[in-house]
C-alpha cells in the first residue's frame, strides 16, 4: 500500500493536534512541577487539578482528531459509492446474446449483464449451467 | 521489507507501541512509588506523574494507532476514487 501518500488531515488539523497535546503536556508536567514541591494537600491538589486538566485537553484535542479523520473517511467512501454508481447507470449493458450472464476469461465469478463489476470489460456471454460447469460462482455483488 | 524501514513507513503505528509502553511503565512506577510513600503529600507527586502522564501517554498511543487505521482507509479509498476517476476520463 503507498503510505507516502497524504492522510484525511490537513496540516491545519496536524497543527492543532499538536498544539493540543503540547498544552496538554505542559500542563501536566506544571501540576506535577509545582505540587512536588509543596507539603500541604489542599494546595497540592490545585496544582493536581492544573494537570488534571491537562489530560481533559489532551484528551478533547485527540477526540476531535480522530473524529475529523472519520469524517474525511466517511466522505471518501461516500464519494467511492458514488462514483461506482454513476459508473454503472452509465455503462451500458453488455450484450449477451440472449445466453443470460457474462463472464470475464479465466476468471471465477459470471455476473448479470448490467453488474458494474464486469462494465467495460471484455466478456463472453453464456447460460449459467455453462459458467458452473467451467468452474465460475455467482458474483457476490450482482447476485445473478 | 526490513525492520528499519518497516518502522519508517509505519511511524505511526511504532509511535503509537512506544507510547504505550512508555504509558504503561509510568502508571506501574507510580503505582510503585505511591505504594511506599507513607504520607499522602508524598503519594499525590506519583499520582499527578505517574497516573496522569501515563494516562496521557496512553491516549496519545491510542490515537495514533487508531489515526493509522484511518489513514490506511482513506488511501485505499483514494485509489478507489482516483481509478474511478480514471474510468470517467477516459470515458468508460
Amino acid at each position: 500500500m503507498n503510505r507516502t501518500a497524504p492522510g484525511p488531515w490537513t496540516a491545519d488539523h496536524v497543527v492543532r493536534f499538536a498544539v493540543g497535546n503540547a498544552v496538554g503536556f505542559v500542563l501536566i508536567a506544571a501540576g506535577w512541577w509545582q505540587l512536588a514541591d509543596l507539603g500541604i494537600v489542599r494546595d497540592q491538589l490545585a496544582w493536581f487539578v492544573v494537570g488534571l486538566a491537562g489530560l481533559g485537553v489532551a484528551g478533547v484535542t485527540n477526540g476531535i482528531w480522530l473524529l475529523r479523520g472519520q469524517r474525511a473517511v466517511t466522505a471518501a467512501r461516500q464519494q467511492m459509492v458514488d462514483g461506482l454508481r454513476a459508473r454503472r447507470e452509465a455503462a451500458a449493458p453488455v450484450a449477451t446474446n440472449g445466453s443470460g450472464y457474462v463472464a470475464a476469461p479465466a476468471t471465477a465469478r459470471y455476473h448479470r449483464s448490467d453488474c458494474a463489476l464486469v462494465s467495460g470489460r471484455a466478456v463472453e456471454a453464456a447460460g449459467r449451467a455453462r459458467h458452473e460447469a467451467a468452474g465460475r460462482r455467482p458474483c457476490e455483488a450482482c447476485r445473478p | 521489507m526490513n525492520g528499519r524501514r518497516w518502522l519508517r513507513n509505519q511511524w505511526d503505528r511504532t509511535v503509537a507501541v512506544a507510547a504505550t509502553l512508555v504509558g504503561g511503565l509510568a502508571i506501574l512506577f507510580g503505582w510503585l512509588g505511591a505504594s511506599d510513600a507513607k504520607l499522602t503529600t508524598e503519594q499525590l507527586p506519583y499520582l499527578a506523574s505517574g497516573a496522569v502522564f501515563g494516562l496521557f501517554a496512553l491516549g496519545i498511543g491510542a490515537t495514533l494507532w487508531l489515526s493509522a487505521d484511518l489513514r490506511d482507509e482513506w488511501r485505499k479509498l483514494e485509489e478507489i476514487n482516483q481509478g474511478l476517476q480514471a474510468d470517467r476520463d477516459r470515458g468508460r
